[in-house]
């Protein structure tokens, strides 16, 4: 057995102190106070014959308990033959390589293929040597299991192979899951070798080769289990000045993208102006802390890759600012939106789509023949139906004109007046399509009762049965307005839910059968229902039993009716975004049969019925065209962090809990190596624990020992 | 006792227990024994005059000299111990408040005979001289040299015996109320001097019950009160040898009192007082009986 610490075995001489204890007669702890010591004897405590004996014991507990503790200190080993073998075997060494986006910075790949490989060569051929490499993910090169098969002899050769094809991607980093991704394998090879090979090396090296650049998202360091033995060796590149003066720039894709700041850019929200811009582009620059660049340049590129000059257009940028750049409108010709003027190439180009809109035509069936300013047919002329991804084209079409509608073209229709034969069988098979009508009663029925009746209970299902016009003295409000219908859930916070101000002075009042499947979205404060709904499928006939326009309710003229019908149209419009813009590495779901073309020109046919996910890889756009010729554009761009460059400095890796290597240039002697070996055999063995615990037991027993010996004869105490 | 003891009023305790105890005797205090009628005696030449009892002259033409106990006017000293010593006390009440107690009720009790009482307090040395008096006033006077709180120190009874041979030339009676913790071959010579003078002595030791025996059953380190000195006590040797030791010393202070004539009254403080009450009656009477006794020098006129 030998020490690794032998002067700790020096503390042993702390065994005088329980020797002296034992030495010196305790005074008894109770003193008591007498009026005279005229009757009593000076006495010293004596100890009987069979309590010498027991603090014999207790003497010998004590002794050994301090020479444990000592022992424990200076931290004992066994020269064990095994033990030793295995402290010749190799370390387990695993070699990350940064793949990401910003490796393509020029020479920065070259330069970690060269550092790889020079610490690849620096290892032992015993060194169960892997290499993988990262970017938001591990991927492995040449695996550990791989390093297992190739055999000492072949390893090296091998992992330096692995490297000659690597090259960067454009995606970003993750140094917290892909170190801790590294770390779980390392050690999980080194528990599944247990069973596999009979030494198991106490060294595990885990080597990094990157930029180290700040966007690298490290907080998940923090959360790390660092296994016992593992040592990670930092190898940078890629940190010299020139190659961080970096700017990058995207287009904002609408206005509420500019409304939303980014919570990390607190001075984004200057707006240089361009007057001659009609309908211009915002774009946001940044320009990283550590960048000596401000003078940029910002352009738009054509589907060659030449920059359209008259775009260009000169911006000045200060080091750590970002700026909200209006530019004009993107050209149709234009591919992306390119930034000149840094040093640093890779991030310079955003790739954007101009916003195409789906055009939708919404008819509105009615008797009149010319619309006038009392119309109900005029307030829904002045209704702003287009959105942002749409345009709503409203179309007057005569009720009982020649007319057909198609759900999937015209999803929804108005209906104003009475119709009557044919359009009345031509409205119901629209709505059993699945197509929407609104069908507005703004006009009295008496007169014509009985072809207002036919018309509500053919398109109704005979479920509105009788319809008259109501007997108003003076007006009718609306009461018992369901808000948790889509129609009024806008209206459902108090704040927007009075509809008192919302007078009707006619309106009709419908009879309906007891058993129905009627939805009763409102009814006039006399009980009758004043907004229903009939359902048919997908289809739906929403039917208001009055008008809106002046003459008939305030309804039209109140604050509720163009959200109301804005919520009607938005519902019914099918939600189709045909362009979206993604990063890097997010996936993108190509629902067949369509064909997907990637940026580089590759084409991938998805069958009918068939949904294909793809992890967009590269920048620029991805079109997909649906069997039906229509196209939507995913544009792909960089990641922003990614063009965050600038190294951290290498102690906050210290500050999240990694155990970084102390590097040392200089070669061990004998001595050293002989020291090491000692070292790793006492930490393999950790006897000091096995005596410590030892103590601990002792301690407890010598504890309760001593208290029973008091208990039972307090005056040997 | 307790009950008694509980009283803050020194006056107040030492009245309670005189009028106990003549209740018990089934005698009214009004009728005193200081008026005791002794004898009549013929007028001799140098009698004073106002000793001739003019009532019997009228009857039987004769000149007598009315004649009366010696009681009536003794001189009683009370001695108090107010060393650290008594001021130990298991019970609700140390030995000291029970000494004064004692004290204060042997000076009403006196007091109603018309004696003249006196008092000597002392410590380590005499702390307060009260001179026998029959006086208004002197009970007072008493009460308020009893109630003083003293200053607690080590005893030396010495001092107080050797000063009353030195002050008290009549007759009188000396109580001496104290724990008498203290070897008696010191104090031998000084009692021997003052028994000698041919005074009464009267010697009541206050004990607390606790020190009539070792009852503490663990082992300790025992503070005496007085020195301060701190020794080892182990009760399984301690409890015989302090039983033997006390006993001893308390054989010792009786034989000193036998030798001398004085009274020895071991009085534990959950005792009743008036055991020093009946002590002190009962001397009373023996001397009043005994023939030895001596004449008063006023008797003697």
């Amino acid at each position: 057995m030998s020490f690794l610490a032998p002067f700790y075995a020096l503390a042993g001489l702390a065994i005088v102190a329980p020797i002296i204890a034992h030495l010196v007669r305790k005074r008894p702890k109770d003193k008591i106070e007498f009026s005279s010591s005229l009757f009593l004897e000076q006495e010293t405590p004596r100890l009987t014959k069979s309590s010498q004996i027991d603090q014999w014991w207790l003497l010998v507990v004590r002794t050994l308990l301090v020479l444990l503790v000592a022992a424990a200190f200076a931290r004992p080993y066994w020269n064990t033959p095994i033990a030793a073998d295995s402290a010749r075997n190799g370390a387990r060494r695993l070699v990350m390589i940064d793949i990401s986006a910003s490796m393509k910075r020029s020479g920065l790949m070259e330069l970690a293929r060269a550092k790889s490989i020079e610490w690849i060569d620096s290892t032992q051929p015993a060194d169960l040597v892997s290499v993988y490499a990262f970017h938001r993910e591990l991927v492995p090169i040449f695996s550990l299991e791989s390093s297992l098969d190739a055999g000492p002899e072949q390893r090296q050769v091998l992992a330096k192979q692995s490297l000659k094809n690597l090259e960067p991607t454009w995606l970003d980093t993750n140094f917290g899951s892909t170190i801790r991704a590294a770390v779980e394998l390392l050690s999980r090879e080194s528990e599944a070798s247990d069973n596999s090979e009979a030494t198991i090396p106490s060294t595990l090296e885990l080597v990094i080769v990157s930029d180290f650049q700040q966007g690298g998202q490290y907080d998940e360091l923090a959360s790390i289990e660092w296994p016992k033995g593992l040592v990670v060796r930092q190898i940078p590149v890629g940190s010299q000045s020139d190659s961080i003066d970096n700017a990058f720039a995207r287009v904002l894709k609408s206005s509420t993208e500019y409304a939303d700041q980014d919570q990390s850019v607190d001075n984004a929200n200057e707006i240089e102006t361009d007057p001659t811009s009609a309908n211009p582009t915002i774009v946001r620059v940044s320009n990283i802390a550590q960048s000596r660049v401000e003078s940029l340049r910002l352009g738009w590129v054509d589907q060659q890759g030449r920059t359209i000059e008259s775009s260009l257009k000169e911006v000045l940028i200060p080091q750590g600012q970002t700026r909200n750049i209006r530019m004009a409108a993107m050209p149709s010709d234009a591919k992306c939106l390119k930034l000149f003027g840094d040093r640093v190439e890779f991030d310079n180009e955003y790739y954007s789509s101009p916003v195409l809109k789906q055009t939708y035509r919404v008819a509105c069936l009615t008797n009149q023949d010319s619309v006038d300013e009392k119309s109900a047919e005029y307030f829904l002329q002045q209704l702003p139906l287009s959105g942002e991804s749409y345009n709503i084209e409203l179309r007057m079409q005569s009720l009982n004109g020649e007319w057909n509608l198609d759900p999937k073209t015209e999803p929804c229709c108005y209906l104003v007046g009475l119709p009557q034969g044919d359009s009345l069988s031509r409205l119901r098979s629209y709505l059993e399509l699945g197509g929407a009508v609104f069908w507005l009663l703004d006009s009295p029925v008496s007169g014509s009762t009985e072809a207002w009746q036919t018309a509500i209970r053919t398109l109704t299902s005979d479920e509105v049965i009788e319809v008259n016009d109501g007997d108003i003295t003076d007006y009718r409000l609306l009461q018992e307005i369901d808000f948790t219908d889509y129609l009024f859930s806008d209206f459902a916070d108090a704040k927007f839910s009075d509809f008192t101000k919302v007078r009707f002075w006619k309106q009709r009042d419908l009879e309906v059968r007891e058993q129905n499947s009627l939805q009763v979205l409102a009814k006039f404060d006399h009980g009758r229902p004043a907004l229903v709904r009939k359902t048919f499928g997908q289809g739906e006939l929403t039917l208001m039993a009055a008008g809106w326009q002046p003459d008939e309710s305030q309804f039209a003229l109140s604050s509720k009716f163009l959200p109301l019908m804005l919520r009607y149209v938005q519902t019914k419009i099918p939600d189709q975004n045909l362009t979206e813009n993604v990063l890097i590495g997010d996936e993108i779901q190509v629902v067949g049969p369509s064909e997907l073309t990637m940026p580089d020109g590759t084409k991938v046919e998805v069958a009918n019925g068939k949904t294909q996910t793809l992890v967009v890889s590269m920048p620029g756009h991805y079109t997909i065209r649906d069997s039906g010729g229509q196209i939507r554009s995913v544009s792909a761009n960089l990641e922003p962090r990614e063009s965050q460059l600038a190294s951290i400095d290498p102690t906050r890796l210290l500050q999240w809990g990694v155990p970084l290597e102390e590097r040392k240039a200089v070669n061990p002697t004998e001595g050293m190596l002989r020291e090491m070996r000692a070292v790793e055999l006492e930490s393999q063995q950790g006897s000091w624990r096995w005596l410590l615990g030892i103590v601990l037991f002792g301690a407890a027993f010598e504890s309760a020992f001593a208290w029973l010996r008091s208990y039972r004869n307090p005056v040997a105490e | 006792m307790s009950a008694i003891m509980r009283m803050d009023d020194l006056q107040w305790r030492a009245k309670s227990i005189v009028s106990g105890f003549h209740n018990g005797l089934h005698r009214s205090p009004k009728h005193g024994f200081s008026v005791e009628f002794s004898e009549y005696r013929p007028f001799s030449v140098g009698d004073d005059p106002r000793t001739i009892d003019w009532k019997l002259y009228a009857r039987c033409d004769r000149y007598y000299v009315k004649k009366f106990e010696d009681e009536t006017n003794r001189r009683c000293y009370l001695v108090v111990d107010q060393s650290r010593s008594m001021s130990y006390g298991k019970l609700n009440y140390n030995k000291l408040e029970y000494a004064r107690t004692v004290a204060a009720t042997l000076a009403f009790y006196l007091t109603l005979q018309r004696d003249a009482v006196g008092l000597v307090t002392f410590d380590r040395e005499i702390a307060d001289v009260l001179p026998a008096r029959y006086r208004p006033g002197q009970m007072k006077r008493i009460l308020s040299m009893l109630s003083r709180e003293g200053s607690g120190e080590s005893t030396n009874l010495l001092d107080p015996i050797n000063h009353l041979s030195e002050i008290v030339r009549q007759r009188s009676l000396i109580v001496v109320v104290s724990d008498f913790l203290l070897p008696v071959e010191p104090v031998f010579p000084a009692f021997s001097r003052l028994s000698a003078r041919g005074h009464e002595i009267v010697l009541i030791q206050t004990l607390d019950p606790s020190e009539t025996e070792w009852t503490t059953d663990k082992p300790a380190m025992v503070k005496d009160m007085e020195t301060g000195q701190e020794i080892f006590v182990d009760p399984r040797t301690a409890t015989a040898s302090y039983k033997t030791r006390f006993e001893m010393h308390q054989n010792a202070w009786n034989k000193l009192a036998n030798d001398h004539g004085m009274s020895w009254i071991p009085l534990r403080t959950d005792e009743s007082i008036e055991i020093a009450l009946f002590e002190l009656l009962r001397r009373q009477q023996r001397a009043i009986q005994s023939p030895q006794r001596r004449p008063s020098p006023q008797a003697n006129r």
